[in-house]
């Protein structure tokens, strides 16, 4: 390569490595330079590993869990950064919380039948810090039966607020997450649906949801800018090369094809988060700025200009779909990519650090 | 070069070691300042929890078993996670809204209710006093001096749900659509009952072009008042606009269905069932909207129409031999699916009024989509002694004549396939379920001359540029050797073809090729189709002509 084309890569990759499983997510662990990959084994049962990156780039493998449903989704911060409990959602409409310092082979607690299909997303808050948020320690999962359920931890037989699509148009709920934690009550849940609808509720009173959009497109993943301070907008990234950020306060949604970007229109835009920066000198230029990954492998870094959305840097990480990548709540400058090639990458973007 | 720019990630990561290792050997506090747990008005649940099926229950049974295994097993690390029961009572103290037991010896705690109390009955009357002067300005139209009275009445008292949509409905009137949903919203989040708020909604979120919501709220209206006639018309009104904005709306809804998510998942239908479910979603919605214009309107409404089921110009046959007893004849054909296919292509003999019976049925929808052969069964009686029927049927005069001579009865079929004469219908086909029909009618045609000159014609009348759309995912190799045979047809007849000739002849084939699938049908050619071809283009040669240039790139020649 050339050294144009080398400084040219934000994303510089520091270390990547073919793992046994196909993996659906990765979450990095916090207060270390640990990682956790979710997905199915070879043999079809669940299971996640941690890894961790070690200097001269390479990745180990530390330890290894299996359990009988293969495992969709998965999060930290129910707990302390510094206490690595992990919620695990699976295929069969279970969710369970793992305790990975103790390295029990079962988790700690499990609800059955949390869904009556497969958990397509999983969100917690409330783990007490600035990183996951303040208030009760709280689960959100949504399903592919198209209901939004908020469990707290103590109460597993019944969840504490739930959204029960119509039995006859079950609308997939696809993504779903919690935000503006920044107090002990104040709370925001947002579900993105296959029919691109998207609704946020806030937690203080559920009796009519706070904002109803649609996007028109399915929407695959939702992220909001703060978790531990007031929320000032929710990114939507969608089927078909569209994406949408909403603003809380004035509830206006605004939606873009960007389909001249990515090059096609029908790609499906996997993951996308806000960035953040350590630097308080940083903060401010890199406060619209997020990162999509897409079925072609590529990683964009967008940024948000009033009504239009300007796409900064374009990289091609691998070949096939990435389906989901993770930034490290301390460092926002390491990503974590996995994608259907079942390699996962490690990559240092300078822009955040 | 790279190892400078990973200086500063190999640093933090050798920091991230430490404070793993300071993390597994910290020991973990237990949070003391966790809330209590959340408890939120569970009225916003479209499906209420209470109807438990067999598999439900049973997963309640699975999991009160299970609870059992793992309290007993857990109980030190569950601490952690769990509060104690001191602080759950907490809760039922901190709510104000629930009437509380104070002892009569809690004299501070009287004093303090009966203060709170005053204080909210001055600020409610003062609130209520602006209302008044809003209410007064909103009778005599004046909207923006309304407005002020209803936001100060609200300053002062935050809880009534009257003064948010009493400004709803103000704003409604300046035409600020936007903040009087806002408005609505928050009212129904103080009384979700409350109907006014929810139409209000509906018809600011239907001024915002938010069709899909707006139809929601006025359903919720509904619900709680059945007798509401303005919400019905209101969601007519909405159905109309929708159509006129987007003729093609519900189509272009179920193709984007079908362009789901290709991720790996366990269950390769699953992207079928959407397709189904967003397909039946709008046929219920439009089902339903037909019940409440039935039992409200009292009329006998025309049901809103689907595209698909656009009536067919059906073809009309030529009849040679009339037998009376058609109708039973069918009836009893249609209730026995046949193999008797080598025999289909006797005795088309159907009246005109058979055919619209026949085929204006739902039954000809689910037997085409059965079986093909179906469609065929219904248009031809297989003759008498041919099927098993000739026992049930009420004898006809044929009847006894056919099950004595067989050999005159085949001489006599043949005789009256030729001189079937199949009439070409005179619009176009929109669908590909018309195009079938009407092309299956020609190909039973057993001379061939006849048989490519009336799809010649067919052909003449439909636009070249709906062929994909007709088509869509249904072109095989067998149309594409139809069409090409057709095109040959044609030249030879016009042996010296005009240059309007050439150009429609240039146009089908650039549209076939935009049909989806093409390349796969073109790969299958023979060698002889593509001889076909090659004469084709080379016979339709215009000049400086774009769309000639274009074709042979398509067909690359």
């Amino acid at each position: 390569m050339n050294k144009k084309q080398k400084e040219q890569e934000i994303f510089k990759i520091y270390a990547e490595k073919s793992m046994p499983i196909t993996a659906y997510d990765i979450k990095w662990m916090g207060d270390s330079g640990k990682f956790v990959l979710l997905g199915m084994g070879t043999s079809g049962q669940g299971s996640f590993t941690i890894n961790e990156v070690v200097k001269g780039k390479k990745i180990n493998v530390i330890k290894s869990f299996q359990q009988s449903a293969s495992i969709k989704c998965g999060s930290f911060g129910i707990s302390e950064i510094s206490s690595r409990k992990l919620v695990v959602g699976d295929f069969s409409g279970n969710f369970g919380i793992w305790d990975l310092d103790e390295g029990r082979r079962t988790p700690i607690m499990r609800v059955q039948g949390a869904h009556t299909s497969m958990i397509n997303s999983i969100c917690c808050a409330g783990g007490g810090d600035e990183y996951s948020g303040h208030g009760s320690p709280e689960v959100c999962t949504g399903g592919h039966d198209g209901a939004v359920k908020l469990w707290d931890v103590r109460q597993k037989q019944k969840p504490i607020f739930q959204y029960a699509a119509n039995s006859q148009t079950s609308d997939d709920c696809w993504s779903v997450s919690l935000g503006s934690a920044h107090d002990n009550t104040n709370r925001l849940l947002a579900s993105g649906h296959e029919s691109g609808a998207i609704h946020l509720w806030d937690l203080r009173n559920t009796s009519v949801p706070l904002i109803d959009e649609t996007t028109n497109q399915g929407v695959c993943s939702l992220s909001f800018d703060q978790v531990s301070k007031p929320a000032n907008s929710l990114l939507a990234t969608c089927v078909n090369s569209t994406i949408a950020v909403l603003q809380i306060k004035d509830s206006k949604l605004v939606k873009q094809d960007v389909s001249q970007y990515l090059g096609e229109s029908w790609l499906t835009i996997w993951h996308g988060e806000w960035a953040k920066s350590t630097n308080i000198k940083n903060q401010n230029k890199n406060k619209s700025k997020f990162v999509l990954s897409d079925s072609d492998g590529v990683v964009h870094l967008v940024e948000k200009n009033g009504k239009s959305f300007e796409f900064l840097h374009s990289q091609a990480i691998s070949s096939q779909a990435i389906s989901s990548f993770s930034i490290h709540p301390q460092n926002p400058s390491a990503f974590a990519f996995t994608s259907f090639d079942t390699k996962t990458r490690i990559s240092y973007c300078s822009l955040f650090d | 070069m790279t190892s400078n720019s990973f200086a500063r990630f190999e640093k933090w990561l050798d920091l991230m070691k430490k404070k793993d290792l300071e993390a597994t050997q910290k020991k973990k506090k237990q949070r003391t300042n966790i809330p209590p747990i959340r408890k939120n008005n569970d009225k916003f649940n479209l499906k209420k929890q209470t109807n438990t099926t067999k598999t439900e229950k049973k997963q309640k049974n699975d999991k009160s078993n299970k609870q059992k295994i793992e309290n007993f097993t857990v109980p030190t690390v569950e601490e952690i996670l769990s509060t104690s029961s001191e602080e759950e009572e907490i809760t039922v103290k901190k709510e104000p809204e629930k009437k509380k037991r104070i002892s009569s010896y809690d004299y501070d705690g009287w004093d303090k209710l009966i203060y709170e109390e005053k204080k909210k009955k001055q600020l409610i009357d003062e609130a209520l006093e602006h209302k008044a002067k809003g209410n007064k300005c909103y009778g005599s139209k004046k909207w923006k001096e309304a407005i002020t009275h209803y936001t100060k009445a609200i300053s002062i008292y935050d809880g009534d749900h009257i003064f948010y949509s009493n400004r709803a409905a103000c704003y409604l009137k300046i035409k600020m659509y936007k903040s009087a949903e806002e408005d609505c919203t928050r009212a129904l989040q103080i009384d979700p009952k409350f109907i006014k708020a929810w139409f209000r909604r509906g018809l600011a979120r239907k001024n915002l072009k938010n069709y899909r919501f707006a139809i929601k709220d006025f359903k919720k209206v509904l619900k709680l008042q059945p007798e509401n006639q303005a919400s019905v018309k209101e969601i007519l009104a909405i159905n109309k606009q929708i159509k006129q904005d987007n003729p093609l709306n519900t189509s272009q809804k179920t193709n984007s269905s079908k362009q789901t998510k290709a991720k790996a998942k366990p269950n390769t239908q699953r992207n079928a069932k959407t397709n189904n479910s967003n397909s039946k979603k709008i046929e219920n919605e439009r089902k339903q909207l037909e019940k409440i214009q039935e039992q409200l309107l009292g009329l006998n409404v025309t049901p809103l129409k689907n595209i698909k089921q656009k009536q067919v110009n059906k073809p009309q046959i030529q009849v040679i031999d009339k037998n009376e007893n058609e109708d039973e004849k069918l009836k009893q054909n249609k209730k026995k699916k046949e193999k008797s296919s080598s025999l289909k292509t006797e005795n088309k003999i159907i009246n005109e009024k058979e055919n619209k019976k026949v085929t204006t049925n739902k039954k000809t929808e689910q037997n085409y989509n059965n079986t093909k052969k179906n469609t065929n069964d219904q248009k031809t009686t297989a003759n008498t002694t041919t099927t098993p029927n000739t026992k049930k049927t009420k004898t006809t005069p044929n009847n006894k004549t056919d099950k004595e001579n067989p050999k005159k009865q085949q001489t006599s079929k043949v005789a009256q396939l030729k001189s079937i004469k199949v009439s070409i219908p005179s619009t176009s086909p929109k669908t590909f379920f018309e195009f079938e029909k009407i092309w299956r009618q020609f190909s039973q045609i057993q001379n061939e001359d006849t048989k490519l000159d009336s799809k010649n014609k067919y052909l003449e009348i439909i636009n070249p540029q709906i062929l994909p759309k007709i088509f869509q995912n249904s072109f095989s190799v067998e149309y594409f050797v139809e069409i090409l045979q057709i095109l040959q047809y044609r030249l030879k007849i016009n042996k010296s073809p005009n240059e309007s000739m050439k150009s429609n002849i240039n146009k089908i084939l650039y549209y076939i090729s935009q049909i989806p699938r093409f390349s796969m049908a073109f790969m299958f050619l023979s060698r002889k189709e593509k001889q076909i071809l090659t004469e084709i283009i080379a016979k339709t040669n215009v000049q400086k002509n774009q769309l000639y240039l274009k074709v042979r790139k398509l067909y690359k020649m």
